[in-house]
């Protein structure tokens, strides 16, 4: 009873959020419009690299690969004239990223650490060139994608990013979540329990590597062009590791905090500054001072600054231990 | 009758060339609680080591009901049932004791046939039903030993190793440890400890082995060990034990 209710007022923030979107599209605002919409794609992005990046501890730098590879499945068969309808290419995206994560997990997740992350960014480059370069990919020129009207493309990108954001909370909380949990904390005491590490890890990218291929895929939507540099730069997968990072690795909230405030950042700061690649420098600033103030992100900071205020508030009255959970989302 | 668990056979190991131990044997009935003790860096983490699959011995081979288990994935020889805990305190500090017991049970505990215990039943045995939503990197030393412990309950082991969990514990803390592995012994949990207080080698080990300069020195009762000549002087630099 409870459930269908909040169901049934959940759907109702949606379509109101998204027609609100198609609002700010049709009006002279759609600078708004498009805003939240990339706030929504960085943040599904995020929810995918944090799979593998926050929850396991195992740091990405080429998860743009992933994105692009979901912007491509959608723009290549139209680039050659070949028409499928959407739904079926957004399961087609989903598949092939994750085939592709599950091949480069063989040789990818057998290693760790630093050299994972100069793996992955070799990866990305790798991506990259061959993609501009290629004739039969369209190369630097891109694809043109098919126009989706906005009063299909807002509700699927506002609903997409919300069931991502509900399907991580409840992964994470599942014992598949508890074991990615399990392999950060303590690979070796997670080998004791039965922790197959390798499987383990494998797991958390190839799903990652769907939800971020989502990203890519809405973005192409979105965009109605794909073009490499849109989609393979590294720049992107290094806006999706600091989405998480800048929120807080391993919380759900974390790339969901992150991913708005370096779009946010990002939008006004080109606006503001003339100087080219000048957002840049604004973010990079960003970064370093969130990691000096607070090394585990916006979001773990505030909670350890709820944590604290309860603690107080509970040795006031007596208690020793706080009962409840200290964590509000993980 | 002898019922042989687990069996070390003619185990030699050594790291980067310089040996450490050689020509150890050890077998381990069924219910009985063996202990281990020895000097600091004698190798009986490493031993332990060697059982779990983290290391594989330069030769000799671990045999656990009968098959040869040597060089197995640790994950797979902890599915087969046995469990562990750490000399270095390493339970899932980002979970809560609950949610430490619970993934131990998703994974290992699926396939391991030992005597299984309820969840409410580890949290009772381990003292850690009031604190079961409390995430465990705020919990005291001897609970996160405790969360450790319940870890490795929740995997329904057949055998468990436990390295050094008196250690840092106050003599309350101590003697609850002591009676918490005779009752999983009278469950039918096979027990290797390995201890430096002799009072709890005492009161709970059927039997104990020695490890000493490389080799087993001893193998008896607590009280054969004590009075054990080689032991004394080995051991304890001729200390009165
Ligand atoms: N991976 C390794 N590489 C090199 N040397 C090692 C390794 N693991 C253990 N050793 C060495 O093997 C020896 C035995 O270590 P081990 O931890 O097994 O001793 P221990 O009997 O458990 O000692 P303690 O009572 O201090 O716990 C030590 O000298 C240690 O330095
Ligand atoms: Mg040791």
């Amino acid at each position: 009873m409870n459930k269908k209710r909040m169901l049934r007022a959940f759907a109702a923030g949606l379509i109101i959020f998204a027609a609100y979107l198609a609002y700010l599209h049709g009006s002279n605002m759609s600078y708004y419009a498009s805003f939240i919409v990339y706030i929504c794609l960085f943040l599904i992005a995020g929810q995918g690299w944090n799979l593998l990046g926050g929850y396991i501890g195992e740091i990405s730098f080429g998860h743009a690969v992933f994105f692009g590879i979901g912007a491509y499945t959608l723009a290549l068969p139209s680039g050659y004239g070949i028409d499928i309808p959407i739904p079926v290419t957004l399961v087609l995206s989903m598949l092939i990223s994750g085939l592709f994560a599950l091949a480069i997990s063989y040789p990818l997740l057998r290693i760790r650490g630093l050299n994972f992350l100069v793996g992955t960014f070799g990866l990305g480059v790798v991506f990259l060139n061959v993609f501009k370069s290629s004739k039969q990919l369209f190369a630097n020129k891109g694809v043109f994608v098919p126009f989706v009207s906005p009063q299909v493309l807002y509700p699927l990108i506002v609903g997409v990013t919300i069931i991502t954001v509900i399907f991580v909370t409840y992964l994470v909380n599942s014992n598949l979540g508890l074991s990615f949990r399990a392999v950060r904390d303590v690979p070796e005491a997670a080998e004791m329990i039965g922790i197959n590490l390798y499987k383990t890890k494998t797991q958390a990218l190839v799903i990652g590597a769907m939800i971020t291929s989502l990203a890519g895929f809405l973005y192409a939507l979105y965009s109605m062009h794909v073009s490499p540099n849109a989609t393979f730069d590294p720049a992107i997968s290094n806006d999706i590791l600091l989405g998480s990072y800048i929120g807080g690795c391993g919380t759900v909230l974390g790339p969901v905090i992150g991913g708005a405030v370096i779009i946010i950042i990002q939008e006004t700061a080109r606006s503001a500054i003339t100087i080219t690649g000048g957002h840049n420098l604004v973010l990079g600033i960003m970064l370093v001072v969130v990691m000096m103030t607070m090394k585990e992100g916006i979001w773990v900071t505030i909670q350890k600054l709820v944590d604290k205020l309860g603690k107080k508030k509970g040795s006031s009255s007596g208690k020793k231990l706080p009962k409840e959970k200290t964590e509000v989302i993980r | 009758m002898k019922d042989t668990i687990l069996q070390l056979d003619n185990l030699e190991m050594g790291f980067g060339g310089l040996k450490l131990f050689s020509d150890i044997n050890i077998s381990v009935e069924k219910g009985e609680i063996l202990g281990i003790i020895g000097t600091n860096g004698s190798g009986k983490t490493t031993l332990f080591n060697i059982i779990c699959g983290i290391y594989t011995p330069l030769s000799g081979k671990v045999v656990y009901k009968g098959e040869d288990i040597t060089g197995i994935a640790p994950h797979q020889i902890a599915r087969k049932g046995i469990g562990r805990c750490f000399q270095m305190v390493v339970p899932f500090e980002s979970m809560t004791p609950l949610e430490n017991i619970k993934v131990a049970r998703a994974n290992a505990g699926k396939s391991c046939k030992g005597p299984e215990f309820s969840i409410e039943e580890i949290l009772e045995l381990t003292n850690l039903t009031d604190k079961k939503d409390i995430t465990t990197n705020n919990l005291s030393l001897p609970d996160k030993k405790n969360v450790e412990i319940a870890r490795a309950l929740a995997c329904n082991p057949e055998i468990i190793l436990f390295d050094e969990v008196s250690c840092g514990l106050a003599g309350e803390e101590i003697r609850e440890r002591m009676a918490l592995m005779k009752k999983l012994a009278e469950k039918g949990i096979t027990i290797i400890v390995i201890e430096h207080i002799m009072v709890f080698i005492k009161e709970i080990c059927d039997r104990v082995v020695v490890l000493h300069a490389g080799s087993l020195i001893a193998e008896g009762t607590p009280d054969e060990i004590i009075h054990n000549e080689k032991v004394i002087d080995a051991y304890l630099g001729g200390r009165e034990l």
